[in-house]
């Protein structure tokens, strides 16, 4: 059993219930690294909603809450404006994220509570069966997209702007180490932080939209398509054609939702 | 370069392959060993290539490997 597993991870939940080549596990090593480097394991609490993604917040050492899907961000907000003493991890999918929790999404965002929230993103419902998401491709046929996708996909990062979320990075399971990075400066982030993580799905959209099942196959898709700007300068506009950039976007400082509250209610009670 | 340590969980490991492609220096092969879920594992074949790079560590998507010394 890994040494840091056992720092940081309930070690009895293992091995990990996802899919072989699956990016959640990524995603727990790493978000386990930056626990165990920042030294928090004690102030940690984890949120997941519904989906494969969501369980990434069960296999922490911590207390964590498992809610119905789509809401983990109002149960995560609910958290924090309680004790704002905890850093707050919110563990998502691309569906629980922007398709049935996406209104919470953008208020929490709007609010810039302090939260971390990572979405993984593997562009279809996976714990279903494979159904189209608001970020599969257009054109993909999936079980419940079987004529080709119409619409284009979303992009959950474009909409944490426009809500007024102030730390937004997008990275792969196949850039662990950048994701690492992004992960601890999202958990230190004194604002709504968002992490996209573009991951695989060898049982749903590696077989009907990639074209594979095979983890390195996937692997090699992620790091092909979605690179960063200096990679994306070298190339022609031709080239830049389906490939989407990845990269630590923003980091803004601007006033936090529950340090707010916390000072309103302070005045109140000197006040009366 | 001397041999590094690296383990392998057997019980964790899924077959997937990653820290086969991650590895630059060739140090892992797929063995005809099963694990505890009935995938087939890889082994450390040439330790004495390992640069203990942790590529193998980081991309294995169930924390089954770990690069010792």
């Amino acid at each position: 059993m890994h040494s840091l597993a056992q720092r940081v991870l309930r070690t009895e939940q293992l091995p990990f219930t996802f899919c072989p080549g699956c990016g959640d596990g990524i995603v727990v090593q790493m978000t386990a690294r930056a626990i165990d480097e920042l030294g928090i394991l004690d102030r940690v609490c984890t949120l997941g909603g519904v989906g494969c993604s969501s369980w990434i917040a069960t296999y922490f050492n911590v207390d964590f809450m498992k809610v119905p899907h789509g809401r983990a961000l109002p149960a995560a907000m609910g958290l924090k404006l309680t004790n704002p003493e905890r850093k707050v991890l919110v563990f998502t999918g691309d569906g629980d994220c922007v398709a049935i929790g996406g209104n919470h999404f953008i208020h929490a965002a709007h609010r810039n509570i302090d939260l971390a929230v990572i979405m993984l993103n593997n562009q279809i419902y996976g714990m279903t069966g494979g159904q189209v998401a608001p970020t599969t491709p257009a054109g993909a046929i999936t079980v419940t997209s079987p004529y080709g996708k119409i619409e284009p996909p979303f992009d959950a990062c474009e909409l944490a702007r426009a809500a007024g979320a102030t730390f937004i990075s997008r990275w792969t399971t196949a850039h662990p180490w950048q994701l690492l990075n992004a992960i601890k400066k999202a958990i230190q982030h004194p604002g709504f932080a968002f992490v996209e993580v573009v991951s695989p799905c060898p049982a749903q959209s590696g077989l009907y939209i990639q074209g594979s099942s095979d983890p390195v196959q996937l692997v090699e898709w992620m790091q092909q398509n979605y690179i960063t700007q200096e990679e994306m300068d070298l190339l022609s506009p031709a080239e830049r054609e389906g490939r989407t950039l990845v990269g630590d976007f923003l980091a803004a400082i601007r006033p936090e939702f529950a340090a707010r509250t916390h000072e309103l209610i302070d005045r109140l009670k000197e006040e009366k | 370069m001397p041999a590094t340590s690296i383990n392998i969980d057997a019980n964790l490991c899924k077959g997937c392959k990653l820290c086969l492609l991650s590895c630059k220096e060739g140090v892992l092969t797929m063995s005809s060993q099963k694990g505890q879920q009935g995938y087939f594992i890889p082994e450390v074949a040439y330790p004495e290539r390992c640069t203990q790079c942790l590529r193998c560590e980081y991309f294995c998507p169930d924390m089954a490997i770990e690069v010792l010394s």
